[in-house]
């Protein structure tokens, strides 16, 4: 006789309905499951935070347009960011906005720039103020004011032999004064007009721009002060 | 504040624009030139380095037989 045929149905349909009432969590044993190592669940749960290497993620905004979504696709992204701000550089932003800025004067618009010029002195100069640039072809009176730095002087002879004195960029303002007692005769820009310069004149040219001076007496000589303003 | 170099040459008939343009690329600074008789004078913006200054004479030494007097 087996064991069950001791046993009432009754009495084993009481036991299997108290089945029900078993609780199936592992939660209590999670820790008594242990691998290699001494490795519990607990474990896994803690490094779970650490892993590494290729690991799909899920809501990415839109732009991250890679078909996977690894960390591999995260470091890619990041290697081209890299690079990209590696060849900007110092050089690249010089090339791209000050290479392209007009050689010479460097000028825009009306205000020079990188030479120490105050450009928020001369945008906000008034007519009646010293720091005011009224024409363009107006020396930088900023700096005429501030310790001359736009502003040249030089004696040259004047003799028979036509000479010519050159400025680049131009002169904005010339003054020349004829040193001597013998008329000079002046030629401004290579042109063929000529202006006398009598003995100890002095003529102040304005608002003019002036590259080139030749000057030149018909006897004798003498001496040329030219003060110029650029 | 400009920084002044003053060469004594001979007349080579270049005029200050050649000048400028030669010492703008030279040196890679921006500055006033004026060219007299037996005289180029620059005006350099900034101070020049003492390699960009003897490359400068170098220049001047070559095209106008040319000698700072002074920076």
């Amino acid at each position: 006789m087996s064991i069950f045929e001791g046993l009432s149905p009754k009495y084993l349909k009481s036991q299997l309905d108290r089945l029900s009432n078993i609780n199936l969590s592992l939660t209590e044993l999670r820790d008594a499951l242990v691998g290699p190592n001494n490795r519990t669940l607990t474990d896994i749960y803690d490094r779970l935070g650490n892993i590494g290497g290729s690991v799909s993620i899920t809501n990415f905004p839109s732009w991250f347009t890679s078909s996977t979504k690894t960390t591999d696709d995260i470091l890619s992204k990041l290697d081209a960011l890299d690079n990209a701000l590696a060849s900007v550089g110092t050089d690249k932003l010089r090339t791209s906005l000050v290479d392209p800025l007009p050689a010479g004067n460097n000028w825009i618009g009306n205000v020079r720039v990188g030479d120490g010029t105050n450009v928020a002195a001369v945008v906000s100069g008034t007519l009646g103020g010293s720091a005011a640039k009224l024409l363009g072809v107006a020396p930088d009176l900023t700096k005429v004011f501030a310790g001359g730095t736009a502003y040249t002087e030089q004696e040259v002879s004047v003799s028979t032999t036509e000479a010519t004195s050159s400025f680049d960029p131009p002169l904005k303002t010339v003054v020349l004064t004829n040193e001597g007692d013998v008329d000079i005769t002046i030629k401004l820009n290579g042109g063929s007009t000529t202006k006398t310069l009598s003995a100890r004149e002095t003529k102040i040219i304005a608002f003019f721009e002036i590259s080139d001076i030749s000057y030149v007496v018909s006897s004798g000589s003498s001496t040329l002060k030219i003060e110029g303003y650029w | 504040m400009s920084f002044v170099v003053e060469y004594k040459v001979k007349d080579v008939g270049k005029n200050a624009k050649y000048f400028r343009e030669k010492a703008v690329k030279m040196t890679g600074i921006d500055c006033l030139v004026e060219v007299h008789p037996g005289l180029v004078r620059f005006r350099f913006v900034k101070e020049l380095s003492e390699k960009k200054l003897k490359e400068l004479d170098s220049f001047m030494k070559e095209v106008a037989d040319g000698v700072r007097v002074s920076s």
